[in-house]
């Protein structure tokens, strides 16, 4: 075996309640590196096509990689599925500790099938590994639902993967909470853990992870760990964690407001992280063995939320709880951010779906008859937090709300899907697109929908050196398609490692292709990288094919195409739908998929290795 | 790498408050005097309370009797361990990239155990 591996997967099948392990054959796993490359396959192999994402044919994978638990700073783990919410390839990313405590604890990836009788939780504790009652959890929210556990275990050491109520109301942007302030949030992995009455999964872990090279690897390392220490544009990150980009976001006009009827938010001084830090941040926090601590703890002390306390507030909240819902209270959007980690909701998600609600209420689509009496203005963040609970419980309009814009938007009529922020069901998350064109492209086109870690070629829009040494024009839709291309499968890469988005610029992928090799003993290159990128980006895309995603699925609400910015910097910009037909079809060109039906062509799949799902696909 | 096997931990004392537990070398040591085969001992030159791998037996008397909770057991030796002051030259201060540990010599009792310390932190920071 390979060094960087634990040497498991462990497979959980809650029907038969049989529990085995299985060696990990790294040479099997090499070509796709490990994390979202090798849960990728797995998500492929192991389900049957066109299944529903809330069937017990479904199967959840928590996948580490061979970076995952070692010397190498700021790892993290991913979980995978298919989602409830775009029916396409989901996965979701998460620091905390828990990815690094399940590969001590012998495994590198967790594979759940099937669907328990009654409420489960698994217990993993090294070799022992039990399915057990969760009756007495059912109903309890994420933070105590932890706390309950490391109780019964009489093990504060523990670390816990849990669901809220909204897990088990399959709430379809219901998140896994996990080491009670990080959370694997996008895509509804928490429905699909509900859905197979898995409250959560539990771990205890004192085995080490062998590397090839040691000594090597550990220099390395420490170069990594300096790397980060050095790097300016880090400095800012580990002060102000992601808040650090409210204001330059809203002044750039890219900062959704208003259910994206804006991009530049009058309140966002009092959403910023420098804001936070004055007002509610009492100390920094950092996942496993991480030196850039962009997490922050936050108490509100005064005001009507006081006693709230959580981990954040990050950008993406601030954007989608705050501006988008022309929320400016710092003390309110917190506790939103709070009830959502309790409840078990997407933070950005639940944003984007009350903003939705919210101008629905505002064009008279919806009304007090259907709020119950609430005034759903837009604004209103008392409001806001009802909604949340409302959702979480499936209680009155939050039943509706619950299913996410695409289908309450479907639902309702009345035109309310031409502001329904999403893409293929996914709710855009907090990055404007009119002021940044590479980003529509980038959210049409990526895997698991409306996601903007998939790519983030906005800096490329605001002037940085493209991979090819070019500057691009920020309007225009030149080489954007290249860009967003490279971007997505550098980050396919990386996320298989697993690497995190905020360490990976310091790092760099030179520096990340030699902590690989001196963990396994392989011999990547660079080329060999980002081809393995590639390969797994065009898997993802086959897997979602053989779901149904067509080429009419790859694009964006007509808001984006239709609507100018009425005020900023970018006052005045949409993106034109032309422009944007042209970006894509170059993007298709570029992968080598069929530019008419955005497909993998056989001979591209072939040329990646992927025979295989090639044969699979055309059948 | 080993966590498990590290001299000293990280806990979650308290939601969301983690507290670092490591040894605070007693004065008057109780695991010195709770080890029924003596093979707890203190250095000359540092005075760090030493545990003697070679005539440890692995009971763990010294971990429950520790009031810092900072002695732990190996987890694949049969033996507890804990901070050695790595000679006189710990590793955890030198590696620290917040500059939060600091090694000074001024012998003290034991300090407030974590529950404590995250208790205090709780009043401070959280209300």
């Amino acid at each position: 075996m390979s060094g960087g591996f634990a040497g498991k997967i462990l497979n959980v099948d809650l029907s038969e309640r049989k529990i085995v392990k299985q060696p990990l054959e790294t040479e099997k796993i090499k070509e796709f590196v490990g994390g979202k490359g090798y849960a990728a396959r797995l998500l492929w192999e192991r389900t049957p096509p066109n299944f529903d994402s809330l069937d017990a044919q479904n199967i959840i994978i928590l996948a580490t990689g061979p970076l995952t638990g070692t010397l190498c700073p700021s790892t993290r783990m991913c979980v995978v599925t298919k989602s409830p919410l775009t029916g396409t390839f989901d996965d979701s990313y998460v620091g905390g500790h828990f990815g690094h405590e399940m590969k001590f604890a012998g495994y590198d990836f967790l594979v759940i099938s099937g669907k328990a009788e009654q409420p489960v939780y698994l217990w993993i504790n090294d070799e022992n590994v039990e399915i057990k009652d969760a009756r007495w959890l059912w109903g309890k929210d994420t933070f105590e639902t932890e706390e309950r556990i490391k109780g019964k275990h009489k093990d504060r050491t523990i670390r816990v993967a849990c669901i809220g109520p909204a897990g088990e109301k399959l709430v379809r942007y219901a998140l896994v909470n996990i080491d009670l302030y990080r959370q694997a949030a996008r895509g509804g992995i928490g429905a699909v853990m509900g859905s197979k009455n898995l409250k959560a999964v539990a771990v205890r872990g004192s085995n080490t992870i062998e590397l090839k090279d040691p000594e090597y690897f550990e220099q390395l390392a420490l170069e990594a760990y300096e790397a980060i220490d050095t790097d300016e544009s880090l400095y800012t990150m580990k002060r102000w964690g992601t808040g650090r980009s409210v204001i330059f976001s809203s002044n750039q006009c890219l900062y959704p407001t208003k259910n994206y009827q804006e991009a530049t938010f009058e309140g966002a001084e009092s959403l910023s992280g420098e804001s936070m830090e004055r007002k509610i941040w009492v100390k920094r926090k950092a996942c496993f063995n991480c030196p850039i601590h962009c997490g922050h703890l936050a108490v509100v002390k005064t005001s009507d939320y006081t006693g709230t306390i959580v981990e954040g507030v990050e950008y993406e909240t601030t954007a989608m709880l705050g501006a988008d819902c022309g929320i400016d209270n710092l003390a309110a959007v917190t506790h939103a951010n709070m009830l959502c980690d309790k409840l078990g909701l997407d933070t950005l998600s639940t944003g984007a779906v009350v903003a939705w609600a919210m101008e629905c209420f505002e064009r008279g689509i919806l009304t007090e008859k259907d709020t119950g009496g609430i005034t759903l203005n837009f604004g209103n963040h008392k409001a806001m937090n009802k909604m949340i609970l409302q959702i979480a419980k499936r209680e009155g309009i939050g039943d509706l709300l619950a299913e996410g814009v695409k289908r309450a938007s479907q639902k309702i009529g009345k035109g309310s899907d031409g502001f329904a922020m999403h893409v293929k069901g996914l709710e855009l998350p907090g990055w404007a697109i009119r002021a940044a064109p590479s980003m529509g492209l980038a959210y049409a086109t990526a895997d698991r929908g409306g996601c903007h870690q998939r790519a983030w070629p906005i800096n490329y829009d605001l002037g940085s050196k493209t991979p090819d040494g070019k500057t691009l024009e920020r309007y225009s839709p030149q080489g954007k398609a290249f860009v967003t291309k490279h971007d997505q499968d550098l980050i396919a890469a990386l996320y298989s490692l697993v690497a995190c988005d905020f360490a990976t610029g310091a790092i760099g992928t030179a520096r990340y292709i030699n902590l690989l090799n001196a963990a396994t003993g392989w011999t990547y290159t660079k080329e060999q990288f980002m081809e393995t990128g590639e390969r797994i980006w065009n898997l993802t895309r086959a897997f979602n094919i053989r779901e149904g995603t067509r080429k009419e699925d790859d694009t964006l609400p007509p808001r984006i195409f239709e609507e100018p910015l009425p005020s900023g910097i970018a006052k005045g910009k949409k993106l034109p739908k032309e422009d944007f037909e042209k970006m894509r079809r170059e993007y298709y060109e570029l992968r080598g998929w069929n530019v008419e039906t955005g497909m993998p062509t056989c001979e591209k799949l072939k040329k990646l290795g992927l025979e295989n799902v090639a044969k699979q696909l055309s059948n | 790498m080993l966590p498990r096997a590290s001299r000293i931990r990280i806990f979650p004392y308290f939601p969301g408050i983690d507290i670092a537990v490591v040894c605070y070398q007693c004065e008057r040591a109780p695991c010195i005097e709770s080890c029924p085969v003596n093979a707890i001992t203190r250095d000359e030159k540092t005075k760090a309370v030493i545990i003697q791998e070679d005539l440890c037996t692995g009971c763990g008397a010294c971990a429950d009797t520790c009031p810092a909770s900072a002695i732990f057991m190996h987890p694949t030796k049969n033996i507890a361990i804990k901070c050695d002051l790595c000679g006189g030259d710990p590793e955890c201060a030198k590696h620290c990239p917040e500059k939060a540990i600091e090694y000074k010599m001024t012998p003290f009792d034991a300090g407030n155990p974590p529950e404590e310390i995250a208790k205090d932190l709780v009043t401070l920071l959280l209300e």
